[in-house]
């Protein structure tokens, strides 16, 4: 019907029979080959019709997004570095733009400076401070100086921004502590969670939670234990089988189930839970997720620590990785380093950022190097941040990021998702091969 | 070429039929390249015809050369090298059938070979064009279409293919 304007080829291959033999594919099949595609064909065939469509935007692309390990493309949004990937020993400082991706990898199908030229495009500057979370591919943007303010989500793979208007009701209240909820295995909608201070106090009861599938905001009140008020400093949170992980300003994180508890209303879904080393006022640490775990990860006066949240019997933490700091220090490296900035070298060094990764990847921050150890091959690469005679900067609060291609407030999802014939589950991760042969002869 | 090792290996064979009741006979270490297969013969249920309901004789044929190819014993790398290239300029029907029967035999890497080889040969065209190679009709309205369009519009830029071949 819709085909008058193609060109018309000739047709030697076609065979006569009236359904193709694409026609005959179990979608599982179909789901194999599409995946194959690069990037822009994939997204460019959802075209072709309702079936691609829904093949491309439920099975192929929640398998090729994060959390998925076949997410393509991963690296950190941090202030100011950038890497280029092809120099996998570099690490270039950036003049332009306050932020921008680091590649860690090689890239594969996109320029190494894609999500920072993407950044760039944004309408305002977009500073460290208004880069509130990363998701799964989706970045949280506040827009404080904008009126009304509202956050942007952003997906930079997509090259789609989409403005989300604060709840009028709390519109003098700041914008900061908020968390990002995005799982393409689950749902290609996505959930802000805004923690509202009250005004002119420092405590938090208030939830404010927006839904992308209603578009609209709901509160909550907050059950929460007087020691976890003031959400804010660190950002850091990790949303992770449908949990919501945030550490709070009081020295523990919270979690909040998120996907077993939809209209948030169950108080037994949330929780508090100490840090393993009670978060000692020197050394500040962080979370992360790598395949399926969630992770925190500090420092002490001789090692850095990585724990992993186990939830067997009650939730606690158990010790993954003890990695001697001396160790790090005992090469050409750092014993350059240590000559630049002595005894101060000690209490400089800051694990940031667990990459989520084949091998992971911690990345440690000091104020001149940024240094990556890889657990599997417990080894140490330094690369060195002061180019160009630019001031030194911290990495402070960066983000690790893959690349994911779901596409945001398709509003064709929403009207043609009752479609017959649409409703197939298309939740599958990896092709299941359960057939045999029905029949054996003996 | 196997000559020399037949006096000191017993060979066992099996025989595969066609869901066009042709019948083929294969080494036994060549067709377990297929899991499928292998299940079987560990259950002990190959001591006669293997019945492949879901494979013709065209497509069976085209397996039996892969896994041959492929089977350990015989063939060097550059040698399957330059057989998987010819292997995959087969019609795109012929490798969709084949990937249908790599999926039901359960041979992984022939169905890695062949999904691989389909996204290859359409990676570069127009969505209209895929639909003429896969004789799909649009169910889309003009309205719907226009709007993936503008989700997306980067996905739609650039030189794109129109030939089918």
């Amino acid at each position: 019907m819709a085909l008058e304007k193609s060109p018309v080829g000739d047709l030697k291959e076609q065979d006569e029979q009236e359904s193709s033999d694409w026609s005959k594919l179990s979608d599982d099949l179909k789901v194999e080959i599409l995946c194959r595609l690069p990037e822009k064909p994939l997204i460019a065939f959802k075209r072709v019709a309702k079936d691609w469509y829904f093949l491309i935007s439920y099975a192929c692309v929640p398998r090729l997004s994060p959390p998925s390990p076949s997410a393509p493309i991963c690296g950190v949004f941090g202030p100011s570095f950038t890497c280029d990937p092809s120099k996998s020993s570099t690490v270039e400082f950036s003049p332009h733009g306050p932020y921008h991706c680091l590649f860690y990898q090689r890239v594969v199908q996109s320029k190494p400076d894609a999500i920072g030229s993407y950044l760039d495009s944004l309408p305002f500057t977009c500073t460290t401070k208004d880069l509130l979370d990363c998701c799964n591919g989706l970045l949280l943007i506040s827009r404080s100086d904008y009126e009304p303010a509202e956050y942007l989500v952003c997906n930079p793979a997509t090259r789609q921004t989409i403005p989300v208007p604060v709840n009028p009701k709390h519109k003098y209240s700041t914008l900061v502590d908020c968390s990002l909820v995005f799982d393409p295995s689950e749902s290609v909608e996505y959930k802000i969670i805004r923690f509202v201070h009250s005004v002119g106090k420092a405590t938090i009861r208030l939830l404010d939670v927006f839904s992308s599938d209603t578009g609209e905001w709901i509160e909550y009140e907050l059950p929460l234990e007087p020691k976890v008020s003031g959400i804010g400093g660190l950002k850091s949170s990790v949303y992770l089988d449908g949990v919501l992980y945030r550490i709070s300003g009081g020295g523990c994180l919270i979690s909040i189930g998120i996907k077993s508890n939809p209209n948030l209303a169950n108080l037994n879904a949330w929780a508090t839970i100490e840090f393993p080393d009670q978060q000692s006022k020197k050394y500040v640490g962080s979370i992360g997720a790598s395949r399926g775990h969630l992770y925190y990860f500090n420092r002490n006066e001789s090692d850095f620590l990585l724990w992993t949240l186990k939830n067997e019997n009650g939730t606690k933490w158990v010790l993954k990785h003890t990695i001697s700091i001396y160790s790090l220090l005992r090469n050409s490296a750092g014993e350059y380093y240590c000559n630049v900035l002595g005894d101060k070298v000690w209490s400089t060094i800051q694990p940031c950022v667990l990459l989520p990764s084949s091998d992971d990847i911690l990345l440690l921050e000091t104020p001149w190097f940024l240094v990556t150890y890889k657990f599997k091959y417990q080894s140490f690469s330094w690369y060195d941040t002061r180019m160009r005679g630019c001031q030194t900067r911290r990495l402070g609060q960066s983000f690790p990021y893959s690349r994911s291609l779901v596409v945001l407030n398709s509003i064709i999802n929403k009207h043609i998702n009752k479609h017959p014939g649409s409703s197939v589950s298309f939740r599958m991760c990896s092709s299941q091969k359960s057939q045999s042969v029905s029949q054996c002869s003996d | 070429m196997a000559e020399a090792s037949s006096s000191i290996t017993e060979k066992f064979f099996l025989t595969l039929k066609s869901s066009d009741g042709d019948e083929f006979v294969l080494e036994e270490s060549i067709a377990i390249q297929s899991i499928t297969i292998k299940n079987m013969v560990e259950d002990g249920c190959s001591s006669s015809v293997i019945p492949l309901s879901k494979v013709d004789t065209e497509t069976l044929i085209k397996v039996i050369e892969y896994m041959k190819m492929h089977s350990s014993t015989s063939s060097n790398e550059e040698e399957i090298e330059n057989f998987d290239k010819k292997f995959v300029s087969n019609s795109i029907n012929t490798i969709l059938n084949i990937l249908e029967a790599a999926n039901f035999l359960d041979i992984n890497n022939l169905l890695e070979l062949c999904a691989e080889a389909v996204a290859n040969r359409i990676k570069n065209k127009t969505p209209e064009a895929v639909r003429k190679i896969f004789n799909i009709t649009s169910d889309f309205t003009p309205e719907e279409e226009a709007e993936i369009r503008n989700e997306t519009p980067w996905a739609f830029e650039g030189n794109l293919d129109h030939s089918l071949d």
